[in-house]
């Protein structure tokens, strides 16, 4: 997942930064709101972490300049004042949810991972397709009740290609999101992960969870089940 | 002072052009009266019997003084003079006899012309050999005496609404005077105040401006609260940040569980900090706003139900609800949002909020959800608790001490009951 984080306080960005990183996010950093409006206008990002009291343009208002521009992904507010009427302002121009400081890392990440699980259509934090299940807050995977370990790139990978499950993820649109900007890319270490991902699910290459779309990229094909088809 | 200054001169002008103009028209109406009359005791003077003829000596007297101002004239109907009167020498009669009009028979005109009033007839004499012979008799009058008697009327006038005007702005500058002077005391007890020589206004003020007094003085109580809130704010984080750093300070550095008693103070330190803040915003009275409580639970439900969308949350605000706050918007803002949050938190997913105003109870707000629950033994000393920072224990939300701080700084009242949904009710009474 790529993560802009909008913070003027360099210590506190670095330090989130770092923390994201560490769970295999592709972070990039914006310390006022005029180079965040920037950011936002040229990459695609999965969700922002933005900081209410930025100086210039405030955060506020960079998120209502973001929605006014079309721009839906999740945005999570970092709040120090923490009165209602700032929260209220804050998700009224566009925010999803907030933080106040001083907060921990992990309050941060849960945060995080909940609006982006929002923001993929999952009301919960599993999810099942078929013999796949998926618990996407502890980042674990199940096939048929088989706990399945993965790398973190390869879990990021899958989750990534779930979230837009249905649709077909290119290539550079994986790289993208899965890489920092400074990673020296190549197509073919994003088919290694695919092939090895493949390999780890299916090793029978009976439900092919991931298809290879020629010449386009690749598509997560399971159809997801409600909690009720899974219990039949 | 200076409306009535131009507004009253302007008033009295113009009842005094109207008094006059009445007076004019009342002198002339009178004078033609005096005129027809005249015209018709010299009809009844005159005989025709092959001519007009009217006695020597008329029964006006001024008809028969030379000059007299009082001008009698008789033409045919070619216009030529029959007869005058004897006082008419030193005009030409031709002059006068020019200027007639011609009238229908019967018809009257009566008009001033420069220096006299003329009242004319035309009459249709009729002879003993039944012929018609027409006559017009015409009285003039010299208008300087009724002119002489105006000017002298509007002499009077003048000096009498000019002389009324001068008393009736003297005597409004001096009711104003006399009216104003409680402001002025106000003016200058609200200047000790600046000064810092007063703390609050103690003087007599005369009813009209008592309520404005009370207001103020409401105000400014407010206002020295807030300061010394303000104070205590300070002292209490200063006080109570003390305790957790001096336990970190003694605590032996060696010990496996110090990394966790650091953090253990740690979020204790953030804790104070965070109640202390949200204390800072409240408690600031606005005694002139009035809040729409409805508004409020429908931002909030917005923001909450966006933030616990994982866990479904939903607020439903009762048809009925309406309720109006006496306040500040923030404080409104805190009470509801952190009780909110609560019943979202502790609720099972279902919530549910009203208010209404009551003439004699005040404002009622309550907030239910459907969560487990308060037992009985627990109610009170969640009431009891915390409204000082020192005070919270671990596990009390910062959010229900601020609550029990606002509602009593505005001297209103918390319950907590049972909900119909299955878990707690939080009512607020509020002034």
């Amino acid at each position: 997942m790529r993560i802009l984080l909008v913070e003027d306080e360099t210590a506190l960005r670095i330090q989130l930064a770092d923390h994201f990183s560490s769970e295999g996010m592709v972070v990039e950093q914006a310390a006022d709101g005029n180079e965040a409006l920037y950011m936002a206008s040229e990459f695609p990002y999965d969700l922002a972490i933005v900081d209410i009291g930025l100086p210039e343009i405030t955060g506020i208002d960079l998120i209502r300049r973001w929605r006014n521009q079309g721009l839906s992904f999740p945005i999570l507010i970092l709040t120090a004042r923490s009165n209602w009427q700032d929260k209220v302002e804050g998700l009224e121009a566009g925010a999803d949810d907030y933080v106040t400081k001083p907060f921990h890392p992990e309050e941060v990440q849960a945060r995080v991972n909940a609006l982006l699980r929002r923001a993929a259509g999952h009301a919960q934090a599993q999810a099942h397709y078929g013999p796949l299940q998926i618990n996407l807050s502890a980042k674990q995977v199940q096939i048929n009740g088989c706990d399945i370990e993965l790398t973190s790139f390869e879990y990021n990978t899958l989750e990534y290609l779930i979230h837009k499950a249905g649709a077909v993820v290119s290539k550079n649109e994986l790289t993208e999101h899965l890489y920092d900007q400074d990673f020296d890319r190549d197509s073919n270490v994003i088919e290694v992960f695919v092939g090895r991902l493949r390999k780890k699910l299916d090793p029978k290459n009976q439900f092919r969870p991931i298809q290879t779309v020629r010449g386009a990229g690749y598509r997560f094909a399971l159809d997801a089940k409600t909690h009720n088809d899974s219990t039949e | 002072m200076i409306a009535s200054a131009l507004i009253l001169p302007l008033f009295l002008s113009t009842t005094g052009y109207y008094l006059d103009q009445s007076f004019a028209k009342s002198i002339e109406a009178a004078e033609a009266e005096r005129l027809k009359l005249q015209l018709y005791t010299l009809l009844a003077e005159a005989e025709y019997d092959g001519k007009l003829i009217l006695p020597k000596q008329l029964q006006e007297a001024r008809f028969n003084q030379p000059s007299s101002g009082l001008y009698a004239l008789v033409i045919d109907g070619e216009g030529q003079a029959l007869w005058h009167s004897a006082s008419i020498l030193e005009r030409p009669l031709s002059e006068l006899s020019n200027k007639l009009p011609e009238l229908q028979s019967g018809q009257p005109l009566f008009e001033r012309r420069k220096n006299h009033y003329l009242y004319s007839l035309k009459v249709e004499w009729e002879t003993e050999d039944a012929l018609i012979i027409p006559l017009q008799f015409a009285i003039f009058d010299s208008a300087a005496p009724l002119q002489a008697e105006q000017q002298s009327y509007r002499e009077s006038l003048l000096l009498w609404l000019g002389g009324s005007t001068l008393l009736l702005l003297l005597c409004q500058a001096l009711v104003l005077r006399w009216g104003l002077r409680p402001l002025q005391g106000l003016s200058k007890d609200l200047n000790e105040i600046e000064k810092g020589s007063a703390e609050r206004l103690k003087g007599n003020y005369p009813k009209e401006v008592q309520q404005l007094t009370d207001n103020l003085n409401t105000l400014l109580n407010s206002e020295q609260q807030r300061r010394a809130r303000v104070r205590n704010t300070l002292a209490d984080l200063a006080h109570s940040l003390k305790t957790p750093l001096a336990v970190i300070r003694s605590a032996d550095t060696s010990t496996a569980s110090y990394s966790e008693l650091v953090a253990e103070q740690t979020q204790r330190m953030e804790q104070i900090v965070e109640y202390q803040l949200q204390r800072a915003v409240s408690g600031q009275h606005n005694l002139l706003q009035k809040n729409d409580v409805n508004s409020l639970f429908h931002r909030l439900a917005a923001t909450l139900e966006k933030v616990y969308a994982e866990q479904s949350v939903s607020i439903e605000i009762t048809d009925n609800s309406s309720g109006q706050f006496s306040g500040d918007e923030r404080d409104l803002m805190e009470l509801l949002g952190n009780l909110m949050d609560n019943a979202c938190k502790y609720g099972a997913g279902k919530v549910r909020v009203s208010c209404h105003n009551n003439a004699s109870a005040g404002l009622e707000i309550n907030i239910e959800d459907n969560g487990e629950g308060i037992p009985l033994a627990l109610r009170d000393i969640i009431l009891q608790r915390g409204t000082r920072a020192d005070t919270t224990s671990k596990g009390q939300g910062i959010g229900l001490s601020v609550v029990l701080d606002i509602v009593k700084t505005c001297k209103g009242r918390l319950e907590i009951q049972d909900s119909s949904l299955g878990g707690a009710c939080f009512t607020l009474h509020l002034p």
